[in-house]
């Protein structure tokens, strides 16, 4: 009798969620009328995005102006040199200061020196040997002086070799290659020669004065972008001592609150691993002027529901939207897109023995011309992608964008490179070369990401190639493993087999062969094995020439030929270019008139929040 | 008291007149028996079935069990959709079911929120007849928006399509997946399970035959297999086989049978011991047969009634790894990865979440009841109670 009371009572209960989940829309009578004079009551004029709609009270004290924002990463270690998660870097980009940095000068972003005195000076006229002049009263934030010494100690530390840092390249080799930097960085590395700290380009002149000496010619702007980045921020010499183990292999600086100091914007007063991470305004900044907020609050949001549930109650102060959120909130005129700087490329691994035809180029090019992007770009919002430099490159001056360039050059495929009848012919004849009947694949990808596009993939190419035929299988993996099984295929040819892959690189952006490096078998970081494609790679050899590298225009060229190569010999497959998409509160003033730069982002470390 | 002889003498006149012909003898030629018993004797099976047949929700579970299952098995082809077949066009669409529409429930109505006002009258945006009104304006910058009330698929252009439970963020058919997912789960749980009782039996039976040193060392690698996290050995699987229903099955396996293990090894530490099992012996019958048709069979109830139990724990398991992100492989759904998928988006599309959730309650619901039912069934000690 019990339990048929049990039962009955949660059939009750089931039922009643049923009466709740079915109730949504259709039970609320929808107001025909609407309110017209409400709507007319509150301010009518267009306001742009940098304005406040809620004037300040002038009778209130003012409260700190604290900006309220989110991250779904959370952070592991805040010094660059380890630095790996976006949480990392969001740390990093708040309480890193360097010699120079995209600064907003009158609501436009200018690259400018920053703990640099002025620009840098080409000792010789060559382009080779630079000197840096500091300012005088540079401090960290508890008071203490940063000269030229802060910063070569800082360098010889960052490419320590007995630590081996993982972020060495951007201190040695990122926009300028210092002279001797990667080498005395690799001495330890089996075969390499020892190489003294005296060999290398960085050198102190005087106590305000640095000198570095590169490997070729770069220019002004190279030496800028170089030590504009925050992988060159100076280190804490006294509480860097304290953190090096005893064997100097290791180092625990930046792994919690108290074993960093901060040279940026912000001071970091707070840091619970995983949950939050607070700063405040740091009054010893060298451009304090610029940093209008008193704090920042970060907290760690793993799920995009709970963070539009806390953007509508006003506690945070940015919505990074997804297409849940898109759906949300509609056509408010908050939302501002930006292309993305990664294309999902699909990389093969052409060394497998068990699946040869990857390094079937007809069947590479099958693969390409079968993905319909433009169905698969409707999922997510985003926007297909013939080549596979993002949307956001603009390697030039007036503007133009390198998909501007590549539309006019005339080497992408019509209907965004989706020709299923082609497509079947080229996967016919790959078959037949082959001597298959059937063929299964299997595509590598990170769980949680982009999931959506790895099935769409799945059933479009199944469509196109016949369901008898072709078979694709997924295998999502969480991101450390993903990325371990992609690095396998050096001792293991057969690791994996074909792969989703997105590079985010910052070069990129102002120049375009910068973004296709990876692509060719010189790129440090490849993950895939791209020596078969040898004109690429004597493309982009050539590319790199001294005569070459510093003319932007014939950058442009290498990287168009570049491209129409890679499509053309389908070396990987680009589908779709992400867009983000993001909405401000509207007390947050952007501290661009354009709202974004290209080199500066949003520059979330200079916004004002209107009272 | 002892009788008194009476003379006949002294017998009341009437009685002295009887004749000795008066007089015959009773139950001649008949044969006097113990009265018969009233009861009925029934096997131990059938007295369980008596017994679990006047549970009544044991036996509403054992329905809804068995239609789950044949809705699993035939649901997936009742509409024209399969499950990984996708719609761009048509992604998050809300239920529309024929029949309950007319009622106004699951009629393909949504909500869309902050939609411009001026951009009503546009037939592109909104087609005639898909508003059905509107309410909350609101001003933003300048822009008057609304929360239009529309019939979504009017609105998208699917006015003749029925999606019953709606569609998924890649435009696929709730209905064809979510049975499809539940043919899945009930398969790894099925197939989990009886893997787990296969090797749980024999390996306990063995422990707990022979005991001593074979049991001490057997049981102590039961332990050491059972400290292993089952995430961190789901993931190892994943990472060896890939994932998939048979990484699935393993991960669930390879601890999955140590609790049988024991609870077959305690059966057999009760019964081996008995007189009947020693006669055996000493009759020469060899161990296989005794462990087999001698002590096995009265371990059956308990069993049976762990399977039972363990079925929706290992639906629920299946469910809470594929929840984590250590599930099946696309285009595979799972209830789990179905789940996974719509809490994400709980708020804007409930139904994602809300049919898969029902599923699963309603799967765990009756398989514990109807294993509980079992249970109590099977109870030795219940026997001949009622």
């Amino acid at each position: 009798m019990k339990r048929a009371l049990a039962l009955i009572l949660a059939l009750t209960m089931v039922m009643a969620l049923v009466a709740c989940g079915g109730d949504k829309p259709t039970s609320s009578t929808p107001s025909s009328t609407p309110d017209k004079s409400a709507a007319t009551s509150t301010p009518t004029e267009p306001s742009k995005p940098s304005e406040p709609e809620k004037p300040a009270e002038p009778e209130k004290p003012a409260e700190p102006k604290i900006y309220k924002t989110y991250t779904t990463s959370a952070a592991s270690n805040a010094y660059a040199g380890i630095a790996q998660t976006t949480g990392d870097i969001d740390i990093q980009t708040r309480i890193a200061g360097t010699l120079y940095k995209t600064l907003p000068i009158d609501g436009k972003a200018v690259l400018s020196p920053l703990m640099a005195a002025e620009e840098p000076i080409d000792v010789n006229g060559d382009g080779v040997t630079w000197t840096i002049k500091l300012k005088k009263d540079l401090k960290w934030e508890n008071g203490e002086p940063i000269n030229a010494d802060t910063f070569v100690y800082s360098w010889k530390m960052a490419l320590d070799p007995k630590l081996v840092l993982g972020k060495a390249s951007g201190v040695a080799s990122n926009q300028i290659k210092v002279l001797n930097g990667m080498a005395y960085y690799q001495q330890g590395q089996e075969g390499k020669p020892a190489v003294a700290w005296e060999d290398v380009g960085i050198k102190k002149i005087d106590e305000y004065t640095l000198q570095i000496t590169c490997e070729a010619q770069v220019t002004k702007v190279d030496v800028m972008r170089h030590f504009g980045s925050r992988l060159t921020c100076p280190i804490y010499q006294p509480l860097w001592e304290q953190c090096l183990s005893a064997d100097g292999t290791t180092t625990t600086y930046g792994s919690t609150q108290d074993k960093i100091i901060s040279s940026g914007p912000f001071k970091l007063t707070n840091w619970v691993i995983g949950a939050v991470r607070e700063f405040e305004k740091n009054e010893n900044y060298v451009r304090t002027d610029l940093v209008k907020l008193d704090g920042v609050k970060v907290t760690v949001l793993e799920d995009s529901g709970t963070a539009m549930q806390m953007f509508d109650k006003g506690e945070i102060h940015i919505l990074s939207m997804g297409t849940a959120a898109l759906d949300k909130y509609g056509d408010d005129p908050r939302i501002m897109y930006n292309p993305a700087r990664v294309v999902y490329n699909i990389e093969f691994n052409t060394r497998n023995t068990e699946k040869p035809i990857l390094n079937n180029e007809t069947f590479r090019k099958a693969l390409y011309y079968a993905t319909n992007r433009e169905e698969m770009a409707k999922l997510t919002n985003s926007i297909p992608s013939t080549g596979v430099v993002g949307a956001r490159s603009t390697p030039s001056i007036d503007g133009t964008t390198f998909r501007q360039m590549a539309a006019k050059a005339g080497y992408e495929p019509a209907n965004y490179g989706y020709d299923p009848t082609l497509a079947k012919q080229l996967f016919d004849q790959a078959m037949k070369d082959e001597g298959l009947e059937t063929l299964e694949l299997t595509l590598l990808g990170v769980s949680g990401k982009a999931e959506s596009y790895a099935e769409y993939l799945q059933e479009n190419w199944k469509n196109v190639f016949g369901a008898d035929k072709f078979k694709l299988n997924l295998n999502l993996l969480p991101s450390a493993q993903n990325s371990a099984a992609r690095k396998s295929w050096k001792d293991d040819p057969n690791g994996y087999e074909i792969c989703f892959s997105t590079w985010d690189l910052t070069a990129g952006d102002r120049n375009a062969v910068k973004a296709l490096a990876p692509f060719t078998t010189g790129a440090s970081n490849r993950n895939a094995p791209y020596d078969i494609h040898t004109e690429l790679n004597d493309l982009y050899a050539e590319s790199q020439l001294p005569e070459n590298r510093l003319d932007q225009d014939k950058q442009n060229e290498f990287a168009l030929k570049m491209e129409q190569y890679i499509i053309e010999h389908a070396v990987v497959v680009p589908t779709v270019n992400n867009v983000t998409k993001t909405m401000y509160a509207d007390n947050v003033i952007l501290p661009l008139t354009n709202g974004w730069d290209i080199d500066m982002g949003w520059g979330a470390e200079f916004f004002d929040l209107a009272q | 008291m002892s009788m008194n002889y009476v003379s006949p003498d002294k017998l009341p006149e009437e009685l002295g007149k009887l004749m000795a012909e008066q007089f015959e003898f009773a139950n001649t030629g008949e044969k006097i028996m113990d009265e018969e018993l009233k009861t009925v004797s029934r096997g131990f099976f059938k007295d369980a079935l008596f017994r679990l047949k006047r549970n009544k929700a044991a036996i509403a579970a054992f329905w809804i069990i068995c239609l789950m299952v044949v809705m699993a098995i035939f649901a997936p082809n009742m509409n024209e959709f399969t499950f990984s077949e996708q719609h761009p066009d048509f992604t998050n669409m809300p239920p529309r079911i024929p029949v309950l529409e007319d009622l106004g429930i699951f009629n393909g109505q949504r909500v869309l929120t902050n939609r411009r006002l001026d951009s009503l009258e546009n037939p592109e945006k909104f087609p005639a007849g898909s508003v059905l009104g509107y309410s909350n304006p609101h001003e933003v910058r300048g822009v008057t928006l609304v929360d239009v009330e529309v019939n979504y698929y009017k609105y998208i252009g699917a006015d003749d399509t029925y999606f019953w439970f709606g569609t998924d963020n890649m435009g696929r058919d709730v209905w064809t997946r979510l049975w499809r997912g539940t043919r899945v789960s009930l398969i790894i749980a099925f197939a989990a399970v009886m893997t787990d009782v296969v090797i749980g039996v024999i390996y306990g039976a063995i422990a707990g035959y022979y005991g001593g040193k074979i049991d001490f060392f057997m049981m102590r690698f039961c332990e050491i297999l059972n400290a292993f996290p089952r995430v961190v050995v789901c993931t190892l699987f994943i990472m060896l086989f890939g994932s998939g229903m048979l990484s699935m099955i393993l991960a669930l396996c390879v601890r999955g049978w140590v609790p049988t293990a024991r609870m077959v090894r305690a059966q057999f530490l009760r019964f081996r011991g008995r007189e009947y099992v020693m006669a055996a012996q000493t009759m020469g019958v060899p161990d296989r047969a005794l462990i087999f048709r001698h002590i096995l069979p009265n371990s059956i109830g308990p069993i049976i009634t762990r399977t039972m139990v363990a079925i929706p724990s290992a639906i629920f398991t299946e469910s809470f790894l594929a929840y984590i992100g250590l599930g099946l492989a696309p285009p595979e759904p799972s209830i789990g990865t179905m789940l996974s998928a719509g809490q994400k988006v709980l708020l804007q599309y409930p139904h994602l979440t809300l049919f898969p959730a029902l599923a699963i309650s309603i799967l765990m619901i009756a398989f514990n009841l109807f294993g509980n039912g079992l249970r109590d069934a099977l109870d030795p000690t219940q026997r001949g109670q009622e």
